[in-house]
């Protein structure tokens, strides 16, 4: 199960070419049907996810195999060989990025950093972001005002990117803080905490001020390329996989430059909040042949094809330097991402529930506490109860007190 | 005893007769029978057996907690408030629905010239595909590139964020009645099915068009309104898809992203599935919503049936034969 546009069918092809004796079927990624099937205990072989968020919650129910054994005895792809950025699929029974490798990334970001236009900023006075001195989120909040340009009650330019107060955010921004908003044993959260306070206000300071499209005025395109392309918003959230799409249009390329991670504390945090692979599920039935394509996929012909387009970076170190650099745009967006990967880090998520439905809990309640009818500390205080809630039903589930 | 050997011959015969009739019977219903009981019967009880359970749809485990899931939905605010939604979307939809349907339909059902052209014009919305009519209306009513605001602006309006607040919910309204066409077709038929007779006797009585139409027309069509009425009900009380295309976000995330104004029963049940993962919960949500559909159902039977005349009183019908 993964998506069309990825496995494509040159890439099943080729794949064919080399095993006829495999053939593949491809079941478009669809985390209801995944469901369905998981339900029925029929899982697909392969299964496209984020193993930034779904590693904990995949691993711990048993639904997907451990892959060491495959890594320790492949001729292909050695464990040395994986950028570090597979440490996100790792799960040793208590935490996320140690222990056994339950998948395979395919192509990743860090995906706190974001893309500017240059010429919005210099337009506005405000200095351009460097690789060594990213912004502050308050500081983001303040140029974006003078970067969001109205007229007759449209918008003709947001200065901000997108944002919402998902799970993965949140976490991201308290990171920098040096704070944590999941407890030691993941099974509980604590958005009360000054860190993931200072946090959630941002996200109500940035609705309020409408200089970016929020849960509240939500991006009609949903996703942050169109009006970036557009020139609607100055600000696109992505990190360096957006180079791949701003390849598309030599205009954007002028202007389009990639900005490190910002920052709510004083510690450099960049963590990768997606970091999509495929894992193979535990019931498979030709887990060998799954695995034979995996490490095929994401780190043989199809990943090289893939570094070179630009739409992220590779699962393997060797594969680096197949990055696209002959525009400068590709160039200086390769050097502030190599600068940023110091910063790389592994934000562990619940295995107790999924991150869409904490994400959910927290957009519910969002909305009042924009329009003033719950203060910041209500919101958190009540969103930290209906995530816990959230949480407490999942240990249930796994046999473990809440 | 000849007598008798016949009478039991026939009655054999008549037997076996009924026999075959009813394996005929059987048998051509038997691909529904088949479908009902694997697709509706076996879920419905799958459901309700669920909605005694904690399960989360893939954990191996399902704890049984009894009726505790009905009793969570029944204390939930958010489920009252998303029944409510419903409800309130059910009274604006289905009287505009039959309503401007029966209207359009009277109109439509005058002698004017491109009669044909018009009846088409109206229904042709009918048949476009639900999922392309409401992305055409979402790009409409978008806040900063919409051809809603840009009318408006031609008057000087301001541009209004149709898509967020309660606003969005006017635009469900908007795409719901959109398909207002195939009611109008199924009233044009059941106008044209009045006999002219009963109208040229209100007419000869000295009945002006009003009272032809209230005290001929409308009680002809009346079992027809009333299919419509309970039709359009479920319907709209089933309403899901729409909402969930009226979401800013596309994907997985558009469940939860849904605006509060949209956020419907099933926009709730779904969410509650699929995004929280609980199963038990939204199955009891499910069967709650089943008992409430079926009481509106039998009030709606009830109330109607001293307001629908029936050409053939459906009770006598059975006796006639």
């Amino acid at each position: 199960m993964s998506k069309a546009g990825e496995i494509t069918k040159g890439v099943i092809d080729a794949w064919l070419a080399e095993h006829p004796d495999v053939p593949i079927t491809l079941i478009e990624d669809d985390p209801t049907r995944l469901n369905a099937m998981l339900a029925a205990g029929t899982p697909p072989d392969l299964v496209r996810g984020l193993g930034a968020t779904s590693t904990a919650n995949i691993a711990s129910r048993g639904l997907a195999l451990d892959l060491d054994p495959y890594l320790a005895k492949s001729s292909v792809l050695k464990e040395s060989e994986l950028a570090k950025i597979n440490d996100v699929w790792r799960w040793d029974g208590t935490r996320q990025g140690e222990g056994a490798h339950f998948g395979l990334v395919k192509d990743w970001s860090q995906d706190a950093m974001f893309w500017y236009n240059v010429n919005a900023f210099k337009e506005a006075g405000i200095p351009l972001p460097t690789a060594d001195k990213p912004l502050r989120y308050d500081q983001l909040l303040e140029y974006s005002a003078p970067m969001t340009k109205r007229g007759g009650g449209k918008v003709e330019q947001y200065g901000l990117f997108t944002t919402a107060p998902t799970i993965e955010a949140i976490s991201a921004m308290v990171a920098t803080t040096s704070g944590r908003v999941f407890n030691d044993d993941l099974s509980k959260v604590d958005f009360t905490s000054p860190e993931a306070m200072r946090a959630l206000q941002w996200f109500i300071d940035v609705a309020k001020a409408k200089t970016g499209y929020t849960l509240l005025d939500p991006n009609p395109d949903g996703w942050d390329w169109p009006p970036f392309d557009a020139k609607r918003i100055a600000m696109a959230a992505a990190g360096y996989w957006f180079g791949g799409a701003v390849a598309q249009n030599p205009k954007t390329a002028e202007f389009a430059r990639l900005a490190p991670a910002p920052m709510l504390g004083s510690k450099r945090v960049s963590p990768a909040t997606s970091a999509t692979g495929h894992w193979i599920s535990a019931k498979s039935n030709m887990k060998d042949e799954a695995y034979a394509f995996l490490e095929w996929y994401s780190a043989g012909a199809p990943a090289k094809t893939r570094a070179q387009s630009g739409w992220g970076l590779p699962a393997v170190t060797s594969l680096a330097t197949e990055l696209p650099q002959s525009q400068p745009y590709q160039s200086e967006a390769l050097a502030v991402q190599k600068n940023e990967e110091q910063y790389l880090q592994v934000i562990s998520f619940s295995p107790y529930a999924q991150t869409t439905a904490v994400s959910a809990a927290i957009a519910n309640l969002f909305p009042r506490a924009v329009d003033g009818s719950l203060s910041a500390g209500q919101f958190a205080d009540q969103t930290t109860t209906a995530v816990n809630d959230l949480l407490k039903q999942g240990m249930e589930l796994a046999g473990k007190k809440g | 005893m000849t007598s008798l050997s016949l009478a039991r011959g026939v009655r054999r015969k008549s037997r076996r007769g009924a026999t075959g009739g009813s394996g005929a019977f059987y048998a051509f219903i038997s691909p529904w029978l088949i479908g009902t009981v694997l697709l509706t019967l076996f879920p419905l009880g799958y459901a309700l057996w669920i909605s005694f359970t904690n399960w989360d749809g893939i954990s191996p485990s399902q704890n049984w907690i009894g009726l505790e899931n009905y009793a969570d939905a029944l204390a939930e605010p958010q489920m009252w408030a998303s029944l409510q939604r419903t409800g309130l979307l059910a009274v604006a939809i289905v009287p505009l629905t039959i309503c401007g349907g029966l209207g359009l339909a009277l109109l439509l059902n005058e002698k004017v010239r491109w009669r044909s052209g018009l009846r088409m014009l109206v229904y042709l919305p009918a048949i476009v595909p639900p999922v392309a009519a409401t992305l055409t209306w979402k790009l409409l009513f978008d806040r900063d590139s919409g051809a809603i605001n840009g009318f408006l602006a031609i008057f000087g309006a301001d541009a209004v964020s149709w898509m967020t607040g309660n606003m969005v919910f006017v635009v469900l309204l908007v795409v719901m009645l959109w398909g207002i066409g195939a009611g109008v077709l199924i009233n044009l038929a059941a106008l044209q099915d009045v006999p002219t007779e009963l109208h040229e006797a209100a007419r000869l009585d000295g009945a002006n068009a009003f009272a032809a139409f209230w005290h001929v027309t409308l009680p002809s069509i009346s079992p027809v309104l009333l299919f419509q009425v309970i039709t359009t009900t479920i319907g709209v009380l089933q309403t899901f898809v729409p909402a969930l295309l009226l979401s800013p976000a596309t994907g997985p995330a558009a469940i939860t992203a849904v605006p509060e104004a949209n956020r419907i029963f099933m926009v709730d049940v779904y969410a509650q599935y699929f995004a929280y993962s609980r199963y038990g919960y939204a199955s009891a949500m499910l069967w709650l919503f089943f008992l409430a559909v079926l009481v509106v159902t039998i009030i709606t039977f009830k109330v109607s049936g001293r307001t629908v005349f029936y050409a053939v009183d459906p009770s006598e019908e059975g006796k006639q034969k």
